[in-house]
């Protein structure tokens, strides 16, 4: 498991400009967040609905905060590196679950819970149209993966970005309509 | 749309007011105009909450124990071979049963989450069999079920390989008429579940899987019902969002918490026609937000499949449009009434006959039912009865016998006792739920005559009779209101059982047993005592019955503690002690032998404690206080017992604190009769008192609470006035006057907090007394009179309170040396006394009244009235006998008053 000295270390190299401590980084948060997730659904805590939110925040108390007093730098990258990290693991979960789908015989899927069954788009559809919004727009992208991902309110995400609080929430409604429109196309098509 | 976008990016940054102006200065055109607006519709509306969604959705399903983590687990006879899928509530794995030479491949799924993991189990246990009796062709079969080592729920399947019957009929390239063609197998398979009262509530595509054979099945029958969590009266949306639905199929009386019936079932295979007819879902969500599925369920109709499908209009306007509208008709009693119906329709539009179904132009008026509340009692009970009727036609088909066995179970059990539990608390029920009753009276009866004597149909049909009549009258549940029904119903049930009755039948024996409780509990609610005891004689009789063929059994060893019990309490109220002892000693001695077979089960030994209860109070009214003191100590070591095992318990601690003033008033609380033992009775008072201050401060609160603690100190106090400890009973008493008062303002009509308040008067006068504070104890004394003259005398037949309270002002006014007062008061009380001997009850109290007026007397010094009222306490004292203590007793007062009236002799 990844030790705290180590993340926070990485944490400052990245801060500093070093962008290979990024690439170092997120597959540390992401292994982290992997055990935590499988962890909250151990069969003494079924019902347990797992969010994303309490994963990156959870996985911040046990990487960064257990060993040092993290200063408030430490903590804002902290957030950039996991919600990178929960968006690969979403999506790598998306991946294997579409593979199984293909599986012949494949059965009859269980009567769903509320929000989830049948909608016809998931997480990948999500990551790629966040991909394209990333080449023009990437401080918008930047502020969805930080809302949608890290689970991070709007004023930290102002403050993690320094950017001000209007002009984020501004910016996220404009890329939220975007995405959504690019996900689900127009109803005329 | 690539210049809507980039005309909308910078468009966001003007405030929403001047975002006309914008609109108008930026889009000249029409067209890119109404692309804009579009988009600015949606930013401000659902697009957050779509992409929330999505991240949610794949959340849950992250939120999975890894893949490989069950494979080659066992789970029960069957080993887990591979993952078939995963969902909301669960896992699906393919698995092979291990205890068997052939080979058999079933589907296990595991519940995951749930509203409440153990609740599933109960239910799965409860309809288990109902479930695994659903054979048909088209029915994957439910084959067992249990629950995991770690504990989770888990049930086996028929493994079925096959594609959803979209799919299967887009593979095929089906034509309409072969979609139509392949739904007719899958109605009769709901047919046949619909028979046997099980509803499926989640049908749709990937539920009904067509083999490489073109044989439908139907998965996941009753499953729904299984995992759907446990909704309160009038609680809708709490639960709704939870429940195992399909939202995308789900019918609008599931989304509001409304009464699951066949109807569901019948517009949910409409939808699942839709979607073959026109390739798309019933209802178009696409954000999954609650507001949004309410929206497309609740609001929105399902559109015509020739609307949706222009192409192929000519094939689907007509009769496939009006088929697919009825059966999916937002009201449940305007869909076809039964899948029946709609089968019907379906081969009459395939052999181009005219079909039932009818344009509806009401149906537009979707929002209209849904906004109706509740549904109407007479409309739902229309639907019920369609099902009555689906089990009676079925009923003299070929497979009659050896259905009815089921048909009887199913409609007592499930349609009887659920649909009627649903609807019970809707408002104006009551004629739908005597509709039901009597429909299932008149089924009932036409089977009795074919019953023959088959003990398998007249045991069920008696069981039946029994629950119905429980609905009809039973006095402790909500019921219709008709004793005389209900009564009949038994007495139907006891004629059925009779034949079968004493013939080594267990089962008949057990149900004619209930029988005749249940008839007892009526007649008692009816104030016919007599034949409420007779009742329960023959209830025992059959208890017996059983016993004598299986000794020991603990469910009739209950049933005896509850009949004796109740024979015992009967007996008592109608003037039997004798009889009403005969059975406390014998509901005792059944819930020993119950405790001691299993020591450590605490419902048990609650049922020895109200026992042991039960006898010691009988035996304290009935003056054998030897027997009642020992029984009471007995009663305190249970409750003793019990109390130590549950320290936390309240109820536990209130109960013991009862017992322990149980023991203390036999051995020396003077309001009653006593042994005398005020050591005794102080020892076991001061627990109480302090079991009572320790439940006071748990709720301060609680009045009950608070009165037990200020009966608790009267007691204890006034022993130790007794003990001739003065001032350390005054206090108590005083402290148990500063509870009650508050209660007695509070509750001013209350004679239990008045009998408290004057007897504390009267007992803080004597101690006052006792302390020469005269002034204050006259002063009390007085008023307590006063108070009981006022406040009880008018409500009680009995006045003892006036009694005792005219008593203790003579005491007290003859120890303040107020002879002239005093004298007239005992020269009252004593003339009432004289006048009417009955005015107390027991000799027990005649002798410590007699005795008491001749110590006034000897202190007034009128020697010769203390003379009398001495040889008349010595006499009534004579007639007093009972065990070794009560009996020294007695002698120790007769020797006293030998020696007063010795001395007193001139």
């Amino acid at each position: 498991m990844a030790d705290g000295g180590e993340i926070t270390r990485l944490l400052r190299a990245w801060s500093r400009g070093d962008g290979d401590a990024l690439e170092a980084l997120i597959p540390l948060v992401y292994e982290e967040l992997r055990r935590l997730a499988a962890g909250q659904m151990r069969a003494e805590n079924p019902g347990h609905t797992l969010s994303p939110t309490g994963l990156v925040h959870e996985s911040f108390l046990k990487l960064v905060e257990q060993k040092h007093s993290p200063d408030w730098q430490d903590r804002k990258h902290f957030f950039v590196v996991a919600s990178k990290a929960m968006r690969q693991l979403l999506v790598d979960h998306a991946r294997r679950k579409h593979a199984r789908k293909r599986d012949p015989g494949a059965p009859a899927e269980w009567p769903g819970q509320y929000q989830m069954p049948g909608a016809p788009w998931d997480v990948i559809d999500l990551d790629r149209a966040l991909d394209r919004l990333e080449q023009n727009e990437p401080r918008m992208a930047k502020a969805v993966e930080l809302r949608f991902f890290g689970g991070l309110n709007l004023d930290e995400i102002a403050t993690t970005m320094d950017v001000s609080a209007p002009t984020i929430s501004r910016e996220l409604r404009l890329a939220e309509a975007w995405l959504a429109h690019e996900i689900r196309g127009d109803p005329q098509d | 749309m690539a210049r809507a976008e980039a005309t909308v990016r910078p468009g966001l940054r003007p405030a929403a007011g001047q975002r006309e102006l914008f609109l108008d200065r930026e889009c000249a055109d029409p067209e890119l105009r109404r692309q804009v607006t579009e988009l600015l519709a949606e930013s401000d509306a659902g697009a957050s909450e779509f992409l929330q969604a999505l991240v949610t959705q794949d959340s849950v399903a992250l939120a999975a124990p890894a893949l490989e983590d069950r494979a080659g687990e066992t789970i029960g006879s069957y080993r887990i071979e591979r993952e078939l899928g995963r969902g909301g509530m669960g896992d699906v794995f393919l698995a092979r049963r291990v205890d068997q030479e052939f080979d058999k491949l079933v589907a296990v799924k595991i519940v995951r989450r749930g509203p409440d993991l153990s609740e599933v189990l109960r239910r799965f246990r409860q309809e288990r069999q109902i479930l695994a009796r659903l054979e048909h062709p088209n029915i994957a079969r439910l084959l067992d079920g249990g629950s995991t080592a770690d504990g989770l729920p888990y049930l086996v399947m028929e493994y079925v390989e096959g594609l959803p019957i979209t799919e299967y009929c887009d593979s095929r390239g089906a034509s309409i008429e072969d979609r139509c063609r392949s739904m007719l197998p899958v109605c009769d398979a709901l047919l046949h579940a619909h028979r046997n009262l099980v509803v499926h509530r989640d049908l749709k595509p990937s539920n009904i899987l067509v083999t490489s054979e073109g044989v439908p099945k139907l998965l996941d029958f009753g499953i729904a019902k299984l995992l759907e969590p446990e909704q309160a009266a009038g609680d809708q949306t709490a639960t709704v969002f939870h429940r195992p639905l399909t939202p995308d199929y789900a019918s609008p009386e599931q989304l509001l918490g409304r009464p699951i019936t066949t109807a569901t079932d019948v517009y949910l295979l409409g939808g699942v026609l839709f979607q073959l007819l026109t390739g798309r879902k019933p209802h178009q969500i696409t954000g999954y937000t609650p507001e949004e599925i309410d929206r497309a369920v609740c609001h929105t109709p399902i559109p015509k499949p020739s609307q949706v499908k222009p192409e192929a209009r000519r094939k689907l306007e007509g009769d496939l449009d009006n088929i697919v509208l009825r059966a999916t008709h937002a009201e449940p009693e305007q869909r076809y009434a039964s899948v029946e119906q709609m089968a019907g329709d379906l081969e009459r539009y395939l052999a181009h006959r005219p079909v039932l179904a009818r344009p509806d132009s009401l149906r537009y008026r979707a929002g209209k039912w849904v906004r109706r509340s509740p549904v109407t009692a007479a409309a739902l009970a229309l639907v019920l009865l369609s099902i009555t009727a689906g089990v009676a036609g079925t009923l003299y088909q070929a497979r009659r016998a050896e259905r009815r066995f089921q048909q009887v179970r199913n409609l007592a059990k499930s349609f009887v006792f659920d649909v009627h539990d649903q609807i019970a608390t809707l408002p104006g029920a009551t004629q739908a739920r005597k509709t039901i009753v009597s429909t299932a009276l008149t089924y009932l009866e036409n089977l009795s005559k074919e019953a023959g004597g088959d003990a398998d149909v007249t045991r069920e049909l008696a069981a039946a009779y029994l629950k119905i009549g429980a609905v009809q009258g039973d006095p402790v549940s909500s019921n219709l209101g008709d004793p005389v029904g209900a009564m009949q119903s038994y007495r139907n049930a006891e004629t059925l059982l009779a034949p079968l009755n004493s013939r080594g039948d267990l089962e008949a024996d057990r149900l004619l047993m209930s029988v005749y409780t249940r008839m007892s509990a009526l007649q008692r609610s009816k104030a016919d005592a007599a034949a409420a005891i007779e009742s329960i004689r023959l209830a025992r009789r059959c208890a017996d019955q059983i016993l004598a063929r299986l000794p020991g059994d603990s469910e009739t060893l209950a049933a005896v503690v509850d009949l004796d019990l109740s024979l015992s309490r009967s007996l008592r109220a109608s003037g039997d002690p004798k009889g009403a002892g005969v059975a406390a000693h014998s509901a005792m001695a059944a819930a020993e032998k119950l405790s001691a077979g299993q020591p450590n089960d605490a419902t048990l030994l609650a049922g020895l404690a109200d026992a042991v209860s039960n006898l010691g109070v009988l035996q304290a009214q009935s003056g054998d206080l030897d027997s009642a003191a020992a029984t009471f100590r007995h009663l305190v070591e249970i409750r003793e017992r019990m109390a130590r095992d549950q320290p936390g318990n309240v109820v536990y601690q209130r109960q013991l604190m009862i017992a322990y003033g149980h023991v203390g008033d036999v051995l020396g609380f003077r309001a009653g009769e006593h042994l005398g033992d005020f050591a005794g009775a102080a020892e076991v008072l001061g627990k109480a008192v302090a079991i009572a201050e320790w439940l006071a401060r748990q709720d301060p609160s609680d009045e009950k609470a608070r009165f037990d603690l200020a009966s608790a100190k009267l007691r204890f106090g006034t022993v130790l006035l007794e003990q001739g400890h003065a001032p350390d009973g005054l206090a108590q008493l005083e402290e148990a006057d500063r509870l009650n008062a508050p209660l007695l303002r509070k509750n001013a009509s209350s004679t239990l907090y008045l009998a408290n308040s004057i007897v504390l008067k009267t007992t803080i006068a004597e101690a006052l007394v006792g302390l020469g504070r005269s002034n204050d104890a006259v002063r009390l004394a007085r008023q307590a009179v006063a108070d009981a003259r006022a406040g009880i005398a008018p409500r009680l037949a009995t006045p003892s309170q006036v009694l005792h309270s005219q008593l203790g002002l003579a005491i007290v006014l003859a120890r303040a040396h107020r002879a002239d007062e005093a004298g007239q008061v005992a020269g009252s009380l004593g003339a009432a006394l004289a006048g009417d001997a009955q005015l107390l009850r027991t000799g027990w109290l005649r002798a410590y009244f007699y005795s008491e007026l001749g110590g006034i007397y000897q202190q007034l010094g009128q020697s010769g009235a203390a003379r009398t009222w001495f040889t008349k306490s010595r006499e009534a004292w004579g007639r007093i006998g009972g065990g070794p203590l009560l009996s020294a007793r007695r002698d120790s007062e007769i020797r006293r008053l030998d020696a007063a009236l010795d001395n007193r002799r001139p």
